[in-house]
């Protein structure tokens, strides 16, 4: 008897700790689920102002999360317990385009919108997607900019993440197509891809690697954003000319850039992007428009948007041009991404 | 006598694991009446089609549960079970691949996987049996890193995706309907196995054996049983039963394989079978337990999440405190009794004083 009641006091103290946790959803009005990559980055935290701010202007509620290990089964547990409590739509960042269709199929089922943003669940599996910028826009930038820094001219290499991961590996792709297709570029000697695996001190490694091997690199492209940094600090670190960009955060770039070892790095603004993927789910669950290409929806003070054929063959939102990163407008930036 | 108290613990462990079950479900049914009362939420969320759909991601290590608890039962212990289940499907999907698909060769590649497996759980047997002199944990550890290591070898970081006939293997994942419940495919498959080991385990002088083996290794070889064959055959058996585990994990995951996958259940294998009883000491332990206890750790962790807003990492915050309790109240208990019994034998001594 005297176990059972331990027991019970037990489990009504941890219970009594949760109920503090819980916090109140508001009854009416929509509900949604956001679920990004991984707990705790710093990127995904950001993006959260972006759901706010439009949740504040169209009056729906949502709650977040994402795995602590960047996972596609912990992504599959929080969708799971999102589709329990009911939500009206999910805005997903996925870690495997693929890994999440059965999940988002029962989802959608149900009659839930399912909206991925910054990194799309595979077609099959979502209503919509809302990306900054086409792989090909993406990686056209990438190039022309750090062409114009080392003059179209000399040895160029990238610094990706991981082979496998769906962004990095198309990015890439369309990088070499444009080295290959573009008459501009013809002076450009493309050395090959390393792999840091978006991880500071691998990035670090591979591009000391880099540069003992090709001692008169110009210019490598890093569209990983702990990786950027890390190939700018050991460029910096060896005493180098070779110019770096890539996709980054502000405030891991801004030393680099007023260095001069960048000219310009990129990103989008996951702000935007989260804000623009709130509007597309609201109208999505409202029936303004059903995702088809072509439909056209308002996204607050974005303006007005077309749902395009998406890179990956499914239907996807684009929003446009990237963010520039210079010695100009970086301040801005820095106390946001 | 002795038989008789063992068999009395463990009834009323089975009992006081169904109390906090229930305990766990009124709990959480208040507090979901709470919030649709309150108007935090529109509607109930704790019921049991909820329940049953969101069980299925915390019944993926219930396979491996089962082999773990063998091994616990001898008194060693297994952390590359998540490991093995890795390798397992990574050979599964590369294999599926090199033979180009279609239905001969997933029956085949199903087939290595299981083979693959069961190898896995061989090489730790035969390591634990032949190097008695090494802890099975440190063996397990090194094992662990090396089928992980083996893993990325074959594929690399490449995640594998497949043809159509490959999603046959998401039907895992699915539900069916049972009197208008719809119920896991999984679970239902999990409850038929784990009849399977209960009657084995609980049954029969095989599974006595193990019993014997985890009470005291020594004893159990002079009354000649083969114990190094036994321990073989359960690290082996709980080798395939990480790949079935590997199998379920590939159709909840849409049939996208990666090297990377299952962290940290070979934790979550262990802990469901500690708490249903079975102790690294060996000797101890009921797969009924170890089945309730797989039940209570998923339904905490969808009551935590959904309804008292806990992140997904923050969950198994429940399941490190549910184990503790598990072992810290048996302890506390049996402390308690015995102050109780001596404090009754003093004043009973005191009394017979005062009469003389």
């Amino acid at each position: 008897m005297k176990k059972v009641l331990a027991l019970v006091l037990a489990a009504l103290l941890v219970l009594t700790v949760g109920s503090a946790l819980a916090e109140a959803k508001a009854g009416d009005g929509l509900y949604i689920g956001v679920v990004y990559k991984q707990s705790g980055n710093p990127y995904f935290q950001a993006s959260i102002n972006g759901f706010q701010q439009a949740a504040d202007e169209l009056g729906f509620t949502f709650d977040h999360d994402g795995p602590d290990d960047g996972s596609n089964d912990g992504q599959i547990r929080i969708i799971e317990n999102f589709i329990n409590q009911g939500v009206d739509a999910l805005i997903i960042s996925a870690n495997d385009p693929a890994g999440l269709v059965n999940v988002c199929k029962e989802a959608m089922d149900q009659g839930i919108v399912v909206v991925s943003y910054d990194a799309p669940v595979a077609p099959e599996g979502r209503t919509a997607d809302v990306e900054p910028a086409s792989f090909q826009q993406v990686g056209d930038i990438l190039l022309e900019s750090i062409a114009k820094s080392i003059g179209y001219e000399g040895q160029i290499a990238i610094l990706s993440a991981s082979a496998t991961m769906g962004n990095q590996q198309y990015w890439c792709a369309a990088i070499e197509k444009s080295l290959q297709e573009n008459e501009a570029y013809a002076n450009l000697e493309y050395v090959g891809t390393v792999f840091g695996d978006d991880v500071y001190d691998k990035s670090f490694t591979e591009c000391e690697a880099l540069i003992n091997q090709y001692p008169d690199l110009k210019g490598i492209i890093v569209p990983t954003t702990n990786g950027a940094p890390a190939v700018a600090k050991c460029i910096q670190d060896h005493g180098m000319s070779t110019k770096v960009t890539g996709l980054t955060l502000a405030s891991d770039m801004k030393e680099y850039l007023d260095a001069g070892i960048c000219d310009e790095t990129f990103l989008w603004n996951p702000i935007d992007l989260a804000y623009v993927a709130s509007y597309a789910a609201v109208a999505l669950i409202n029936g303004d428009i059903t995702g088809e290409v072509g439909d056209t929806f308002t996204a607050g003070d974005k303006g007005e948007i077309t749902v395009a054929q998406g890179d990956d063959g499914g239907n996807t939102i684009f929003l446009g041009a990237l963010n520039t990163f210079n010695t100009e407008t970086v301040g801005e930036w820095v106390d946001i991404l | 006598m002795k038989k008789n108290k063992v068999a009395s613990f463990f009834l009323r462990w089975e009992f006081l694991l169904v109390a906090l079950l229930v305990l766990m479900c009124v709990v959480f049914n208040l507090q979901d009446a709470a919030r649709v009362a309150s108007g935090a939420a529109r509607k109930d969320v704790f019921n049991l089609p909820n329940v049953m759909r969101g069980l299925r991601p915390y019944m993926l290590y219930s396979f491996m549960t089962m082999g773990v608890m063998l091994i616990l039962a001898m008194g060693d212990i297994d952390i590359s079970t998540g490991a093995i289940a890795t390798l397992s499907v990574v050979v599964l999907g590369a294999l599926y691949n090199l033979m180009g698909g279609g239905p001969v060769a997933l029956v085949i590649s199903i087939i290595a996987c299981l083979a693959t497996g069961s190898l896995c759980g061989a090489i730790n047997g035969f390591l634990v049996t032949r190097f008695k002199e090494l802890f099975p944990m440190i063996i397990t550890l090194a094992t662990q890193l090396f089928f992980r290591g083996f893993g990325y070898l074959l594929i690399g970081g490449s995640t594998l995706t497949f043809d159509s006939t490959f999603g046959v293997l998401s039907k895992t994942y699915e539900l069916v309907d049972i009197f208008g419940l719809k119920v896991p495919i999984m679970v239902l498959i999990f409850l038929a196995v784990a009849v399977v080991f209960y009657v084995w385990l609980h049954l029969t002088s095989g599974g006595r054996k193990i019993f014997a083996i985890g009470t005291n290794a020594t004893t159990a070889r002079y009354s000649g049983l083969r114990v190094d064959a036994i321990k073989m055959f359960c690290f082996t058996l709980t080798g395939f039963m990480c790949a079935v585990t590997g199998i379920f994990f590939v159709g909840a995951n849409s049939s996208s394989i990666k090297a990377d996958l299952m962290d940290g259940y070979h934790m979550y294998a262990i802990a469901a079978a500690v708490l249903g009883g079975f102790s690294t000491d060996g000797g101890k332990g009921s797969v009924i337990g170890a089945v309730l206890s797989l039940f209570i750790f998923g339904i905490v962790k969808i009551g935590l999440g959904t309804l008292f807003g806990f992140a997904d990492s923050a969950v198994n915050l429940a399941v490190g405190v549910i184990l503790i309790l598990s072992v810290l109240i048996p302890n506390i208990s049996e402390d308690l009794s015995k102050y109780m019994r001596v404090r009754k034998q003093r004043a009973e001594t005191a009394a017979a004083k005062a009469a003389h």
